[in-house]
């Protein structure tokens, strides 16, 4: 069998034009959102205000 | 995803907006698992790293500037750091006669029209990336079958452009040695 130079990199071209894929794309989104769920990120989403600060300490 | 789109999806990442993430999961998710599946050759290894690498992307997206170059640089850098991680932790597979089989068919035999499967690039890769030294595969990897240009690749790996350059010349010369061993003349 013989393969030339442009045969070659034909089938380099072809190995580049068509992806493989991931079979289930919906199950490997939820797995990750389920490990990131799992992880939240260390971030205060509610902002604490002064007043709120002051009332804590009136209630101790 | 389109440039400002990716922009305001990230930002929203940024702020803890799951949604934004699992959006930008769907939008790049192939893209890590063709890289993935290449460089592992496995695909169920392919797969943890999918998720392993969004998982960091997720905590780490605020250390994501496009200042600092582009989105999937940045992605393609972390998923390389954890197939290359997996790499060296696990025994490369030899290849079996039907990979070759496999990638006779695709090269120069029947299935030159026949779509190619998963199973097809995890044979062929196997196949044509024997005897290559990690560095060598990678920068086969991410030349040649994803197509990134040289600049990117230093990016990604860290390597210079002559370093770049000398391992795709070895990759090239010890793959086609590879298929001068398995019959074909060149």
């Amino acid at each position: 069998m013989r393969i030339d130079n442009e045969q070659f990199d034909q089938f380099m071209a072809r190995l580049q034009s068509q992806p493989p894929t991931l079979r289930d794309t919906q199950a490997t989104a939820d797995a990750i959102m389920l490990r990131i769920a799992r992880k939240p990120k260390r971030k205060l989403l509610v902002p604490i205000l002064p007043m709120q600060i002051k009332a804590w300490h009136l209630t101790d | 995803m389109e440039e400002r789109e990716l922009h305001i999806t990230i930002k929203q990442c940024k702020e803890g907006n799951t949604e934004a993430f699992r959006s930008l999961v769907m939008a790049y998710h192939n893209m890590v698992f063709s890289l993935s599946l290449k460089l592992l050759c496995s695909e169920s290894e392919a797969e943890d790293a999918v998720q392993d690498a969004f998982v960091s992307v997720w905590e780490n997206i605020h250390r994501y500037s496009s200042e600092k170059g582009k989105f999937t640089t940045w992605l393609y850098t972390i998923a390389t750091r954890i197939c290359l991680d997996r790499l060296r932790h696990h025994k490369r597979t030899i290849p079996l006669p039907t990979d070759e089989t496999t990638l006779q068919n695709h090269l120069t035999g029947t299935n030159l029209d026949k779509n190619l499967e998963n199973s097809d690039f995890v044979s062929i890769v196997k196949v044509l990336t024997l005897g290559l030294s990690l560095q060598q595969q990678l920068v086969f990897t991410l030349s040649i079958l994803e197509n990134l240009d040289s600049n990117e690749i230093t990016a990604i790996t860290g390597l210079s452009a002559e370093k770049i350059k000398s391992n795709l010349y070895v990759a090239r010369k010890k793959i086609k040695e590879e298929l001068i061993l398995l019959g074909y003349e060149n």
